[in-house]
């Protein structure tokens, strides 16, 4: 084989190889998302739907939730909290008139709550909850 | 709706560039060009619309339709009346080409197109930058009717919302007529992208170095993980090196086409769109001025220079006066450049900082376009064997597509060491988008300049003919000597 047809047979050779890889192990996500549970934005839009829907157009919230800080998930979940939500503005904190809850079970910690003087307005199930800042 | 919306964008992009280079209605390379700049112009024609709709008169979705629909019809009456002229762009002349080539390539579309449609299915937001800064943005101007400029709060400073408005333009309009929200107006805006970068590559190579050297860019761009796995994630990175591929290919027809100085409108036009889509597409304007400057001046005929830089001027007067309206009227300051002289000074005295970018720019070219094995090293053995051959002629094209890249890296670079953050956190997460911004150009500069498998095999084959006809006088002349 000339070495101009070597490189070009490589060239091209490499070229379908790394798509078909990829192809394949696009398929393997996809069917893996299929069959478990993923975390991801079609998760928390079904979560927070019926939150959204009852705001009013300009909304500015805070934020609780029972992850721990400073760390990418809880990051990742306040993000699309704000992504689900838009346009309400959500801010990364509790000191708000209105807060709304992100919370991984439906029983959150109660003594959490009290010392951050909130209390429940509405549960909207799924663990997300809006509450009212006594202080504010 | 949504599609319809999309399609009808693409439609105007066809016709205005239509207006510029007639042909018949027929399958060739020149409309496949036509078709392929069709989609971004368009789109960044209708998102600059909706936006300074929204801007001057609210959210009136009637006002909307008549500025887009006039827009329209314009621009399909000027493409339909257009007088055809002297230049069509055919295949530039070459040896018959084999159609192996055409089967590869037919396979890494098809298999690209199906991992597009199996990650959007996975993803139907998209990764995190798409949902976290461009869909969020969408959202806001649909959703936020009267209060649409809360998208530029400052309150959402971590989602960067002093960036350009391209992406959630086209994707808020789509919605404003569909009257609905889906995932299907970023989804599909990011198929054009995607392929529209194929398709202006594999035309414009075409044109350039003929049908082999484009079938096999186009193969190897197609078979890259990352140009198909950013499009499919809805990274605003694919749009815009789709607007720098477009911008340098056309100067690049440019140089072919001295006389014909419409190719540099369309360059300054899609050179505009590309500051439309990210922060990092007002470096690509700085760095192409600067680029083309010199590389004429060193490379081409110095005389082009006003002409070109006036047509280039006029093409992008129009989206340049939209992304500055937007941000001197609606953005918030730039949270990178909102910072102190000083805390920029203590980085850039930071040697360990220096020492990290150097680095991730050492390693991270071995992992662009994620093939299974480095295509940097794989080119350079294809380089080896098939050597550059660089017609003076096209010289002031390469040189601007290595200046600019060059620029941009250095730019990038500079960002990099001098700002906030862990610097080997940023460049590990952004580079290597930086890089495929810039890798479509890259190999169109590389096939420009590559000679071509077959006629180089020619060549050479002649080469050796001739130094074996040498070695025969030579041997015919010794002979009689010796006896």
């Amino acid at each position: 084989m000339s070495s101009h047809r070597f490189a070009v047979l490589a060239l091209i050779s490499i070229s379908l190889a790394s798509s078909l890889w990829l192809l394949l192990d696009v398929i393997t996500a996809y069917t893996y998302s299929r069959e478990s549970y993923a975390f991801g934005v079609p998760n928390f839009e079904s979560r927070f739907d019926a939150l959204h829907k009852s705001m009013p157009p300009r909304s500015v919230l805070g934020y609780v939730s029972d992850n721990p800080g400073n760390n990418a998930q809880s990051q990742a979940e306040f993000y699309l909290t704000q992504y689900a939500l838009a346009p309400a503005i959500v801010k990364a904190t509790t000191e708000e008139h209105f807060v709304v809850a992100n919370f991984h079970n439906n029983a959150p910690n109660a003594n959490m709550l009290r010392a951050k003087n909130l209390v429940l307005v509405q549960d909207f199930g799924n663990g997300v909850f809006i509450y009212h800042n006594t202080t504010r | 709706m949504i599609l319809l919306c999309l399609a009808l964008s693409w439609l105007m992009g066809c016709g205005l560039v239509r207006w510029l280079f007639p042909a018949s209605l027929r399958s060739t390379l020149h409309n496949a060009l036509v078709l392929s700049l069709g989609a971004g112009i368009g789109i960044g024609i209708a998102s600059s619309l909706y936006f300074l709709t929204l801007a001057l008169v609210g959210p009136r979705i009637l006002m909307l339709a008549s500025v887009e629909g006039v827009a329209l019809v314009a621009a399909l009456a000027l493409g339909i009346l257009a007088a055809r002229r002297v230049n069509v762009l055919e295949w530039a002349p070459g040896p018959p080409t084999p159609w192996y080539f055409t089967a590869a390539l037919g396979v890494a579309l098809a298999s690209a197109v199906i991992i597009f449609i199996f990650s959007t299915l996975t993803k139907p937001h998209g990764e995190w930058d798409a949902w976290a800064i461009w869909n969020m943005r969408a959202r806001f101007l649909f959703r936020g009717g009267e209060f649409w400029r809360d998208a530029f709060s400052n309150q959402l400073d971590w989602s960067h919302p002093d960036y350009p408005l391209l992406l959630p333009g086209i994707v808020a309009m789509c919605w404003t007529f569909a009257r609905a929200e889906s995932t299907l107006a970023s989804t599909a805006a990011a198929f054009l992208f995607t392929f529209g970068v194929a398709g202006v590559l594999i035309s414009t190579l075409g044109i350039l170095r003929g049908k082999m050297q484009a079938l096999i860019a186009g193969t190897l761009l197609l078979g890259g993980v990352s140009l198909i796995a950013s499009g499919a994630n809805q990274y605003a990175d694919v749009p815009l090196s789709y607007f720098i591929l477009t911008t340098l290919g056309l100067l690049c027809l440019q140089d072919r086409y001295p006389d014909d100085l419409r190719f540099s409108v369309l360059a300054g036009l899609t050179a505009g769109f590309a500051a439309w889509t990210k922060n990092e597409g007002t470096f690509f304007l700085v760095a192409l001025i600067a680029a083309r400057a010199w590389a004429i001046s060193r490379y081409g005929n110095r005389a082009t220079l006003a002409p070109q830089f006036l047509r280039l001027a006029a093409g992008l007067v129009a989206p340049l006066a939209v992304v500055v309206f937007f941000k001197l009227r609606f953005a918030p300051p730039n949270d990178l450049l909102a910072r102190q002289p000083h805390q920029i000074l203590t980085h850039l005295t930071d040697i360990s900082r220096w020492i990290t970018v150097i680095q991730e720019y050492i390693v991270q070219p071995f992992r662009i376009g994620e093939y299974l094995v480095p295509i940097i090293l794989v080119l350079g053995v294809y380089w080896y064997l098939l050597r550059f051959n660089v017609e003076q002629r096209d010289r002031p094209a390469i040189a601007t597509i290595v200046i600019v890249s060059g620029l941009m890296l250095a730019a990038e670079f500079a960002i990099y060491v001098a700002l906030p953050g862990d610097p080997s956190w940023q460049v590990k997460s952004s580079f290597d988008r930086l890089l495929l911004q810039l890798w479509p150009s890259g190999l169109l500069a590389f096939f420009m300049a590559a000679n071509t498998p077959q006629l180089y095999a020619k060549s050479k084959a002649a080469e050796k003919g001739k130094a074996a006809e040498k070695g025969k006088t030579a041997k015919r002349a010794v002979k009689p000597a010796a006896k």
